[in-house]
């Protein structure tokens, strides 16, 4: 009898080992790899365009199948669960790695609602990317074709996290610190902003700089070419390429490639003045060169990294000149570094900050080091 | 009824597990946001002349759990009155915290599960356990122990890519006032829960000192803890620290190398179940002795099912929601004061008084 009850009981342990009690199988799940949050025009209505990874096609033949599909909502987190009326199953957004907004989003809504929606959610990663897309809406990013044969979010969230090492051309901000930057004081908020380009017939996305925010509204953008210096500045730079003019006057005939880059910010503060200090420390490599040249003489390598030095200089106080004429929105974390360093100065200089920050007095002091010059001695 | 005794290896463990047991998935104190660190610190010095106390207590009265201990200093009526108030106390907490499991596992993991089959399946295991006695937990603890501190030493050294020093600037910018109420907070939850310790104390070896046993309690877990803030600094920061309930489980989210070694928050679900059981295995193991104490009963472990039970229905009943339960901190900070410290002084120094004149590691042969 004492046997009977034990395999009965043992017979019925297996029903909970089966697994948690929502198990859902891996053919039932509607995996999104990237969502557009766009508003409708003329309503109040949240538009979601979902790219969901088709798993009923083999991917080997025809790499990875993708299927688009949009809902409405009120809210976003409604629209986001109104898309079952299209779809068999709950969406799952566990593996979701981009979230587009449009730059219309951008412009007339605060983004911390954006920010909330995704971080309280359990299933949204913490290191997914926000990306703003140039133009009127944000899911005609879905209308592309991918170039790497894979989900269009898939190829925009690995050209945004490999960019600073190559093109230096945006930045990736993952959500937990888009929020960080939104709740700390003294630091503007900037996006990976995009574009869609024509490349050879089709329609492809392009990594278009960044997009700069004002207290949570889209103040406006930085091209590729600022943004590179910006991220010089900001010390978020990993590599990219330093075109230079080797005369004194005439168009650019040289390249340098950034191999390593560490920038320090320092103030000094006279009173309730402050000026800010960035300097600069570029190791590159000499890669192109038009003119004749011989490397190995020293004095036109000093020469060399002389413009160098005075071009990224240059460079970089355009970009912080145009911050603070056109935005006012302190994107350097200038005022982040006083507070954490000087946080009683800080908590004087707070309350009108943005003013401060318009006719702050900046210094950038560059130091650029060309270590080699690759394969050729002499052109 | 066989003696149970456990090593004064597996004591610390058990006390480890009691103090860390829910701050490894929860985090501790974020108040003070990037200053998190200083109430650890603070706390656990002023934590050691309370400390001191307990252990005291144990000195006095060594192979005695704290119920048997008041029954004989206090007499049958005002004794019984205390073991109602302590056992009700472990009762209660251990609802508290079988609650907070089950919350973090509803929020984070299974979403869908009804929260009432979480917590009986967490507590048919720690009831489980507890049946098997203080000795199983005690060898059980010495294991956990081992791999929770493996885990949470794992996730920092992985997490080193994603460092950033900064956000421990910029340093004391609380004033005094927030740093007190912060250390006090960290010093009346989880470092004095180990009074719950005393009701298990039969367990400890006459020749084992119990202050040895806090001490070396005391600084494992702070190591742990302090490990556990400073990784959720360096990952997390401030803002995002104070925003979420369980600031662990994000910040072990972030780990990524290399896009293949990544979402190891599993580990962290496996440490917060591993805490929980021993934490409330505790919990239990006093209320049930309490329980027994109170009725006479002379082994505990018959009365163990039905304290389980009135322990899931206390945990279902305690609060709506998980932010009634984080708005219910600020009064249980109070409530707390008479069984972390109140009882305990007056038990201490009544035995004092009482053990006065005698060799105190030969105390008066009261009851037993």
């Amino acid at each position: 009898m004492r046997r009977l009850i034990a395999c009965v009981l043992m017979a019925a342990m297996l029903a909970p080992l089966g697994g948690c009690w929502n198990y859902r199988g891996l053919d039932e799940i509607m995996i999104v790899m990237g969502s557009a949050i766009d508003k409708e025009q003329g309503s109040e209505n949240y538009r979601i365009t979902y790219e969901i990874i088709d798993l009923n096609k083999p991917v080997k033949a025809q790499g990875i199948n993708t299927v688009i599909v949009s809902s409405e909502g009120k809210t976003k987190f409604e629209a986001a669960r109104n898309a079952k009326k299209k779809v068999s199953n709950k969406l799952y957004f566990g593996h979701t790695q981009v979230f587009v907004i449009s730059e219309e989003i951008a412009r007339n809504e605060e983004i911390g609602g954006i920010i909330d929606f995704l971080l309280r959610d359990a299933e949204t990663r913490e290191t997914a990317c926000l990306v703003v897309l140039r133009g009127k809406t944000a899911r005609e990013i879905f209308e592309t074709k991918s170039l790497s044969n894979i989900a269009v979010s898939n190829e925009i969230h690995d050209i945004i996290s490999n960019d600073q090492k190559i093109t230096s051309s945006t930045l990736r901000v993952p959500i937990y610190e888009i929020f960080n930057t939104l709740k700390s004081e003294g630091k503007a908020l900037v996006l990976p902003a995009f574009h869609r380009v024509d490349n050879n017939g089709e329609t492809v996305n392009e990594a278009n700089g960044i997009a700069v925010f004002k207290e949570e509204k889209l103040a406006g953008f930085l091209t590729p070419e600022e943004t590179k210096y910006f991220l010089i500045a900001t010390n978020k730079t990993k590599g990219g390429i330093l075109p230079i003019a080797s005369e004194k006057s005439g168009h650019a005939d040289a390249a340098l490639e950034i191999s390593k880059n560490k920038t320090k910010l320092s103030f000094t503060a006279r009173g309730d003045k402050v000026k800010v200090k960035i300097k600069t420390e570029t190791i590159v490599y000499l890669g192109e060169i038009l003119k004749d040249i011989n490397t190995t003489d020293l004095a036109k390598i000093a020469e060399l990294q002389d413009i160098a030095e005075k071009k990224l200089e240059a460079n970089i106080m355009s970009v912080i000149k145009k911050t603070q004429s056109e935005f006012g929105a302190d994107i350097f974390g200038f005022g982040r570094m006083i507070r954490k360093k000087d946080f009683k100065l800080w908590n004087r200089l707070k309350d009108n900050w943005d003013e401060q920050f318009r006719s702050l007095k900046v210094e950038v002091r560059s130091d650029v080091k060309i270590v080699n010059t690759a394969y050729l001695m002499k052109t | 009824m066989k003696k149970e005794i456990i090593s004064l290896r597996q004591a610390v463990c058990v006390m480890c597990l009691l103090i860390t047991g829910s701050s490894i998935a929860v985090g501790v104190q974020t108040d003070l946001g990037q200053d998190s660190w200083l109430p650890v610190l603070i706390s656990s010095v002023c934590v050691v002349p309370v400390l001191f106390i307990y252990g005291r207590i144990m000195k006095l009265y060594p192979e005695k759990d704290i119920f048997e201990i008041i029954e004989t200093l206090f007499g049958k009526l005002a004794g019984k009155i205390i073991i109602v108030l302590m056992t009700w106390y472990a009762l209660h907490l251990s609802a508290n915290v079988l609650r907070m499991f089950s919350e973090f596992v509803k929020i984070n993991t299974l979403t869908e599960t009804p929260q009432l089959a979480i917590m009986i399946a967490m507590l048919l295991v720690v009831l489980y356990m507890a049946k098997s006695g203080i000795e199983t937990a005690g060898r059980w603890a010495v294991l956990m122990l081992f791999i929770i501190a493996f885990i949470v030493l794992l996730t920092i050294v992985l997490s080193v890519n994603k460092w950033d020093f900064s956000n421990f600037l910029p340093v004391f910018e609380h004033g005094p006032g927030e740093i007190v109420s912060s250390s006090y907070k960290m010093l009346i939850s989880p470092l004095t829960d180990t009074v719950l310790f005393l009701g298990i104390a039969c367990a400890i070896k006459k020749e084992d000192s119990p202050y040895r046993l806090f001490s070396y309690a005391l600084i494992i877990s702070v190591i742990i803890m302090l490990g556990i803030v400073v990784r959720n600094t360096l990952l997390l920061g401030p803002a995002m620290m104070k925003a979420t309930y369980f600031p662990s489980y994000v910040s072990v989210s972030l780990i990524d190398i290399g896009d293949f070694f990544a979402r190891v928050e599993g580990s962290i679900t496996m440490n917060l179940i591993l805490g929980g059981i021993a934490k409330l295995t505790v919990c239990l193991l006093a209320a049930s002795k309490g329980c027994a104490r109170l009725f006479g009963f002379r082994d505990y472990r018959h009365i163990l099912m039905p304290v389980g039970l009135l322990s899931l229905a206390l945990c279902a009943i305690l609060y709506k929601s998980i932010m009634e339960m984080v708005d219910f901190e600020d009064i249980l900070k109070i409530y707390k004061i008479p069984f972390h410290l109140l009882i305990p002084v007056a038990v201490w120094i009544t035995a004092e008084f009482r053990t006065r004149g005698k060799n105190p590691a030969e105390p008066h042969e009261a009851s037993s």
